[in-house]
């Protein structure tokens, strides 16, 4: 069958997507600003991250470029963190997420199976780079949001609200 | 070449089950007893917790029974929290991960790709069929491996106020 492998990675990327906005969703403006952990990433922070890793799918499938190129700096694994007044605003983030999911779903509706086993787009040094394909960076994709829905779930819990 | 889809989501498990061991492993016994935030799940729920939803995954695939079918009742969603005191300790809970894992991979290299779609192995009617939130395997396996992702990105809270993350 045609193109099997991308179809269920695009299942599997809308079903990230939601189980993360899951947990968005539910926290206002000065929840987000909270940290999850004294003196780690705050909300505003994981948002923008994944805002910033979403918009690189489109370099890494080869697929244009990224709406947002100064969030790399910003949200970029390991950069600085900041006082949330030095980031975009919170409406303006979400709002943000969102568009990442529209662009997104245009990408893996026009991937193909065999592009999939392809180099990715930001391949430099095929030996060192760790994720090699661009099926295996839509994977990581997928686990890394997953991986920041948990720590959005500590904010709601703080927050005292559940899902 | 055979059951590539089934390769290439085995390949998934085993980085998400690397990723979520990346997680267990720094945190010592009393870093374990922490809860997430006050009054809510301790590390050591969540280790069982990541324990039992990867254990009943061979039978979602119909392929055999779970290693520890004492847990769901302590370590299943919405099971009621007990002090640390009262669940198996640490050590054997981080060995009983592995052994899941172990178990897991085993099932991955036996599914077939033509099975993929067919109901789940906990569906045994139409009336089942109908009521169930996954329906097939495949939905299982995808949904099976974020739900770890996400208690791992928890117990990745817990690295942090360890101070063993940089993040």
């Amino acid at each position: 069958m045609a193109d099997e492998i991308s179809k269920y990675l695009l299942n599997q990327y809308i079903e990230t997507w939601n189980w993360v906005n899951m947990y968005i969703e539910p926290l206002s403006d000065d929840e987000l600003k909270e940290e999850f952990a004294p003196g780690k990433s705050h909300g505003v922070w994981i948002l923008g991250h994944l805002i910033k890793y979403e918009d690189d799918f489109s370099l890494y499938m080869g697929k244009g470029g990224l709406l947002y190129p100064e969030y790399d700096e910003l949200f970029r694994t390991g950069s600085e963190l900041q006082p949330v007044e030095n980031y975009p605003t919170i409406p303006l983030l979400r709002k943000q997420w969102k568009e990442m999911f529209e662009k997104n779903k245009l990408i893996y509706s026009v991937l193909t199976d065999e592009e999939l086993k392809e180099s990715h787009g930001k391949m430099e040094n095929s030996e060192k780079d760790f994720f090699k394909t661009k099926e295996r960076v839509a994977m990581f994709w997928h686990l890394h949001a997953m991986y920041h829905a948990g720590q959005f779930s500590a904010l709601i819990a703080k927050a005292g609200k559940t899902v | 070449m055979e059951n590539q889809i089934v390769k290439r989501f085995a390949e998934q498990y085993e980085n998400m089950a690397e990723w979520v061991g990346m997680n267990i492993e720094p945190l010592n016994d009393d870093e374990y007893k922490w809860e997430l935030s006050p009054g809510k799940n301790h590390g050591v729920w969540l280790l069982g917790h990541l324990i039992t939803s990867d254990d009943d995954f061979s039978l979602f695939m119909g392929r055999g029974e779970m290693l520890y079918p004492e847990y769901p009742a302590i370590f299943g969603e919405g099971s009621k929290l007990q002090s640390v005191d009262n669940y198996p300790s640490v050590a054997v809970l981080k060995e009983q991960w592995k052994n899941v894992v172990e178990k897991n991979k085993k099932v991955y290299a036996d599914l077939k790709d033509a099975e993929l779609d067919e109901r789940h192995g906990m569906i045994k009617d139409y009336e089942d069929y109908k009521k169930d939130s996954f329906k097939t395997k495949m939905s299982v396996i995808m949904h099976w491996q974020l739900h770890q992702m996400y208690h791992a990105g928890q117990l990745g809270i817990l690295v942090s106020r360890a101070g063993k993350s940089r993040f």
